[in-house]
């Protein structure tokens, strides 16, 4: 009786230690499972966090690229009209100076007259070059069509030449110019 | 006495036998929670070189679709030297007027 009774309890000794271990393997299992399940949503979370950066990069170098090929594509639209505005600027210096002489003695009188109107005492320039077609002007080395009218205390300096005078123009008319120039069936030609 | 002896002996396997398992157990936690920051590291490199190749390919599509903006600037100035061209006269005309004073 004592032998069977010490043989159950050896069994029941190794059963319990058996169950036992097969618990800790249990527990085991469900938190390696937890451990994982944790570890895995902090590598999604590292990761969508890349990606949600990287499309916003993507983004931005997209719109980088095409932003700089427009503003590339303006600036060259804007320079050929500049160019083009200039150049008509610069074919009206011609034809003024291709006038004949009547017309720019009528020219250079206007330019005279208007100079004088502001001018107390004043003393008319014009370019060596155009001497013989306004008189009573003194001979100067403008290097320009027009006068230069000063005052004979030489205080107020009028610059009537042709230079001055189309720069002046080029602000005032500019905009004018190149809605003439650009304009397409009625319409002005915009900028990108 | 040699039953008892018996039986502790028993007791003692048994008890080594769960001190190895719980030992057994600690250690695979601890080498899965080691492997943390490596899992970590590769998830990013993956996603990383995922996200850059989508970037590189779509910084190329992009640059594809600047060569029609450039194309269509091409276009664009040299209709307006066209219209330049056309209307150059009139413009001159204005600038002329006012040269003198008309």
């Amino acid at each position: 009786m004592i032998e069977i009774g010490l043989k159950e309890l050896e069994a029941k000794i190794r059963e319990d230690g058996e169950n036992e271990i097969k618990k800790i393997n249990a527990e085991t299992k469900k938190e390696t499972e937890v451990i994982e399940r944790d570890i895995q949503k902090k590598v999604d979370e590292h990761m969508d966090k890349i990606r949600r950066d990287g499309k916003l990069e993507m983004e931005m170098v997209r719109r980088r690229i095409i932003a700089d090929a427009n503003t590339k594509v303006s600036e060259l639209i804007n320079l050929e009209k500049n160019r083009l505005v200039g150049k008509a600027f610069k074919e009206a210096e011609n034809r003024i100076l291709d006038l004949k002489d009547n017309e720019k003695i009528k020219i250079l009188e206007d330019l005279s007259d208007e100079g004088k109107g502001s001018v107390k005492d004043p003393i008319v320039f014009v370019d060596k070059k155009y001497k013989g077609l306004l008189k009573g002007a003194e001979s100067a080395n403008l290097n320009d069509f027009g006068v230069v009218v000063m005052s004979k205390d030489k205080k107020v300096r009028i610059d009537n030449t042709m230079g001055s005078r189309l720069e002046q123009l080029k602000i005032k008319l500019k905009p004018r110019v190149a809605s003439v120039l650009f304009v397409e069936n009625g319409t002005a030609v915009s900028d990108r | 006495m040699n039953d008892l002896e018996g039986i502790k002996e028993v007791e003692g396997e048994v008890t080594g036998d769960i001190d190895r398992a719980r030992q057994a157990a600690d250690a695979n936690i601890a080498k899965i929670k080691a492997k943390e920051k490596q899992m970590i590291q590769k998830g990013v490199e993956k996603a990383k070189a995922k996200i850059e190749k989508e970037i590189r390919e779509t910084e190329m599509k992009a640059r594809e679709d600047t060569k029609k903006i450039i194309a269509d600037g091409g276009k664009q100035v040299r209709k307006i030297q066209n219209l330049a061209a056309k209307n150059e006269d009139d413009a001159i005309k204005i600038i002329v007027k006012e040269l003198r004073g008309d």
